[in-house]
């Protein structure tokens, strides 16, 4: 998931923090965020919840990193902050459902399956998949919280299941045990479209 | 639905991101939260941080910063130990018969006895300063006085 220069940049980085710069903690901040946005944002279906979340989650790390040993990587660490977090909040929000379809990335238009799942690009075919992705999102909160934050890391941030075992401090079993039912859930709630 | 139809579509979820000046903000907003939790924090950790950067500077392992610590604390116990004053009774000028029964328990006719023989008699008088006897003997103020002539209470409404 993260190559050797990429984490002796980041020990760099948080040495320079515990040594007390900031500028070294706000270089973890412009690289991290991106990647846990989407994770945040991809379990809560929030952006205004996401927002806040991010910010607690940065604040939390910014306090603790003094006792950061370098045990794990910060990629690790600093995801499996913003997942726990993420989850406690759930746990008190409950069920509220806002994920907006409007917020995706220009991007996508270059990806390679989403080529493919609109290369016959009709009228028809497109609110087909626009209504499909807006099921998706419908079907990815009926999921508990424990199974979307694996459905999240695997199949959209593309983490390998040890990874997402050391995140979350569970055995690669119970990642794929989670992720297998999970996927039979999402394809049951999708199950009219073909 | 195959289970490839689904991980494609769970991979498009990937470019839901927000525009990117987003990020600029974010990081504009987590520097005002550190300012605000940074003021918000109470002043006995903010001591605490202090001595421990105090330490640290001087490089101090882990077992002389917990010597320095107790040190420090028997020589504030020590300092408080002598400022407040030590309520020995023998300095107050009491019987020692009253350290002394408490060693053995005499009988009730004989503690009756020992309490008549050690109590020293207390002759009580009132406490009166000479300012105190002066303002005493002039006639008494009343506050009820010093109210001006044009009051009216707020109450008295006139309909």
């Amino acid at each position: 998931m993260q190559d050797d220069s990429s984490r002796k940049q980041d020990d760099e980085l948080i040495t320079r923090t515990q040594a007390g710069d900031p500028a070294a903690f706000d270089e973890l901040i412009v690289k991290y965020s991106p990647r846990l946005y989407g994770l945040v944002y991809n379990m809560t279906s929030n952006h205004e919840d996401t927002n806040d979340l991010m910010q607690d989650i940065w604040a939390k790390a910014y306090r603790s990193i003094s006792g950061f040993r370098g045990k794990s990587s910060f990629y690790t660490w600093i995801h499996s902050i913003g997942v726990n977090m993420t989850i406690n909040f759930l746990k008190k929000r409950g069920r509220r459902f806002t994920l907006s379809l409007d917020d995706i990335d220009s991007k996508v238009e270059h990806d390679k399956e989403f080529m493919e799942l609109t290369a016959t690009s009709t009228p028809v075919r497109e609110a087909h998949l626009s209504e499909l992705q807006k099921r998706l999102n419908e079907a990815m909160q009926k999921l508990s919280n424990d199974h979307r934050a694996v459905v999240t890391m695997f199949d959209v941030q593309g983490m390998p299941h040890a990874e997402i075992a050391r995140i979350l401090g569970i055995s690669e079993g119970t990642v794929r045990s989670r992720l297998f039912y999970a996927h039979r859930q999402l394809q049951n709630f999708l199950s009219e479209f073909h | 639905m195959t289970e490839e139809q689904l991980t494609a579509l769970l991979r498009l979820k990937r470019y839901e991101q927000p525009p990117p000046e987003y990020f600029d903000r974010l990081l504009q907003d987590i520097h005002r939260r550190q300012r605000t939790d940074l003021l918000r924090r109470p002043l006995w950790k903010i001591a605490v941080e202090r001595m421990q950067t105090l330490f640290s500077e001087h490089s101090m392992g882990h077992t002389s910063y917990a010597g320095a610590l107790a040190v420090a604390l028997v020589g504030g116990i020590t300092v408080i130990g002598l400022m407040t004053p030590s309520g020995g009774l023998k300095e107050r000028g009491e019987p020692a018969t009253a350290v002394a029964s408490t060693q053995a328990a005499p009988s009730p006719d004989k503690l009756l006895h020992l309490q008549h023989a050690s109590l020293p008699k207390l002759v009580t008088q009132p406490l009166q300063t000479p300012q105190a006897a002066q303002m005493s003997a002039r006639e008494p103020l009343y506050v009820i006085d010093a109210r001006p002539a044009s009051y009216e209470p707020s109450s008295s409404f006139n309909f």
